[in-house]
């Protein structure tokens, strides 16, 4: 029998020293989840909260003791989606049509970024955009599923995540020191 | 060598998939407490709050057990004025002599009887006298007497706060009045001190009045208020408020307690940055050239050519948020002042309020020549609850017996800053008036 296994069984139990151990096991990881989604610690504590109440509350659902990590870093996902819900999130609808664009081109590389530097930049995008991007990047779903969880058009995820994809490239250009200056002559003929 | 990533997504999933931190300490505190609550929590509240409620009605409701319903009256001893005549008093002589009693006076005291006796020996002739006699009441109109002095000192103890507490008398349950009169009577012929005891004890039947001070009574109060933050760019915000209270009076110290609604409102912020395609300068272009003639010199045909390249713009908004907040206000106050109905007192408590509604509207912003759009909320969340503390003065007219109306300028201290990223600034403060209707049932 694993520590896991034996802690997750005293959980069902309702034994508060096993939940604590389960805890100080995975909350690390679980609040860098929440910190991605959300604007700032105390934000992400609060969904960090929310989230473990309901793994606790609902450990006796759990099937594969196994997947644990992951079964619980879905709730806090979850957490984290109606938690903003409740706000109102501004998706910039600006072009309908637009699609993926020539940002996500591949003719340049990046450097090994420090997370905690990653990790601002991901609040400070809208929260729009980094709810997208976190569910594409990191959840892996598809368009189709982000607008279905989200209830937004397909077009506007993918106008989301175009746009985070955008900011951050620019961020991360500013970072590096690289500047891209292009000019448009006007002819007079 | 350092490792590089082809695309952002590659890079924000290698560095951030195990991101790991660790919380603070209280969140863990949080959860206990919460998963208790919801354990055993529940079993324990319940015991608490049914003993909260048994013990404030032993405390505030069930009172004057000593009254007694009865109406009949224990006893009654009247001591009857005597009045002191010297039995050679030449009063009913014509003659005009010097009053050889002049300077003579006596005290008679009698012993508690339920008549009227005037011991022979000490009775001299009695004198018509109707000034003497108006002094005094028969012994019909002692009961009158009695009862109207022990109404007037009843009265007049509750006109002026403070004073039944150094007068001692219990007003609730009166059973025993001592009335001491007296009186110096001097003419020509007599010269007396006179003294009236009077030993009255109290029907039991003495309901508590209803209209007394110490009783329940409610208010409907609003109050406009002002809070004064640390904020820079919004110091000043507005806010509103309505209670409900019941207000509980033992002589002049009174307990409030009530339930209200707090408006609040705020800037929000919003910040946008777009990428416009503008003209960041220009130069001159040279086209062609042709030469000079006379001097042989090239001249240079040009064209103004302007330079375009994608420019940052940063914009901010603002709106007008409405938070409403939950409020439990709890206040105990001291009546040091009062006359003819306006009264004055110094009150001090708290007030918890909760978070239980916002309304921030959110911004738009569309600009054609845009190539990109960034709206950014930062608006600073709100607390999700607060305790005020208070003190002010309480001033209050009553216009008839049931009703009167109440002003209190108050001065509020909040425990904890508004926002939840203010820690470092320093709480705010505020100031209103709470103005009110009183009324008793």
């Amino acid at each position: 029998m694993t520590v896991d296994r034996k802690i997750i069984e005293d959980c069902i139990k309702g034994k508060r020293r096993a939940q604590n151990k389960l805890y100080n096991r995975y909350a690390g990881i679980m609040l860098g989840v929440c910190l991605r989604y959300s604007k700032n610690l105390h934000e992400a504590e609060d969904i960090l909260q929310e989230g473990f109440i309901k793994v606790f509350k609902n450990i006796q659902t759990l099937r594969n003791f196994e997947f644990v990590q992951s079964w619980m870093r879905t709730i806090m996902v979850n957490t984290a989606l109606n938690h903003l819900k409740k706000k109102k999130i501004y998706f910039d609808q600006i072009d309908e049509n637009y699609v993926a664009d020539a940002v996500y081109e591949t003719d340049y590389t990046i450097e090994n970024t420090d997370p905690k530097f990653l990790l601002e930049l991901i609040q400070q995008l809208p929260e729009g955009y980094r709810l997208v991007l976190n569910l594409y990047v990191f959840e892996e779903l598809k368009h189709k599923e982000i607008a279905e969880k989200l209830n937004i058009s397909v077009n506007t995820s993918k106008s989301q995540l175009s746009k985070a994809r955008k900011y951050l490239k620019n961020k991360l250009e500013e970072f590096n020191k690289i500047k891209k200056v292009s000019f448009n002559y006007e002819h007079q003929v | 060598m350092s490792t590089r990533f082809n695309n952002i997504d590659e890079l924000l999933k290698k560095s951030l998939t195990d991101y790991d931190k660790k919380p603070s300490a209280k969140t863990w505190q949080k959860i206990s407490m919460r998963l208790w609550l919801m354990d055993k929590g529940m079993y324990f509240l319940v015991p608490v709050i049914l003993l909260t409620i048994i013990a404030a009605y032993f405390l505030f409701i069930d009172v004057d057990k000593n009254i007694v319903s009865n109406n009949t009256e224990i006893s009654r001893n009247i001591i009857e004025p005597e009045i002191l005549r010297d039995s050679t008093n030449p009063v009913l002589t014509d003659k005009n002599e010097p009053n050889p009693l002049k300077n003579k006076t006596s005290i008679v005291s009698n012993k508690h009887t339920d008549k009227l006796e005037i011991p022979e020996k000490e009775t001299g002739i009695v004198e018509n006298n109707s000034e003497v006699d108006a002094a005094y009441t028969k012994p019909d109109e002692i009961d009158n007497f009695v009862t109207d002095s022990y109404k007037d000192h009843f009265n007049q103890a509750n006109a002026y706060p403070g004073l039944a507490s150094l007068s001692k008398t219990n007003i609730l349950m009166p059973t025993r009045i001592n009335s001491i009169s007296g009186g110096y009577s001097y003419n020509n012929y007599l010269n007396s001190v006179n003294l009236r005891s009077t030993d009255y004890i109290m029907s039991p039947d003495a309901k508590p009045d209803k209209t007394s001070k110490d009783a329940w009574s409610y208010g409907i109060h609003i109050t406009p208020e002002l809070i004064f933050t640390n904020d820079n760019e919004n110091s000043k915000k507005k806010a509103l408020n309505f209670d409900l209270t019941g207000i509980y009076t033992i002589h002049d110290f009174y307990l409030q307690f009530g339930a209200g609604i707090g408006l609040s409102n705020d800037k929000g912020k919003f910040n946008i940055n777009y990428a416009q395609f503008d003209s960041i300068g220009y130069y001159y272009e040279v086209t062609g050239f042709t030469i000079n003639p006379q001097t042989g010199a090239p001249v240079f045909k040009t064209e103004l050519e302007n330079v375009y390249d994608t420019v940052l713009y940063n914009d901010t908004k603002t709106t007008d948020n409405l938070y409403t907040y939950f409020r439990i206000p709890v206040f105990a106050g001291l009546r040091v002042h009062e006359n003819k109905g306006f009264s004055i007192s110094l009150k001090a408590g708290g007030t918890y309020s909760l978070l239980i509604d916002k309304k921030e509207p959110g911004t738009s912003y569309s600009n054609d020549n845009a190539t990109w759009i960034i709206i950014s909320d930062e608006t600073q969340s709100r607390i999700q609850s607060n305790v005020q503390l208070s003190v002010g003065i309480g001033m209050a007219y009553q216009i008839k017996n049931k009703l009167s109306i109440s002003a209190e300028p108050m001065y509020n201290y909040y425990i904890n800053p508004v926002y939840v990223n203010n820690l470092s600034s320093k709480a705010p403060w505020s100031i209103g008036l709470r103005t009110g209707i009183l009324f008793k049932f």
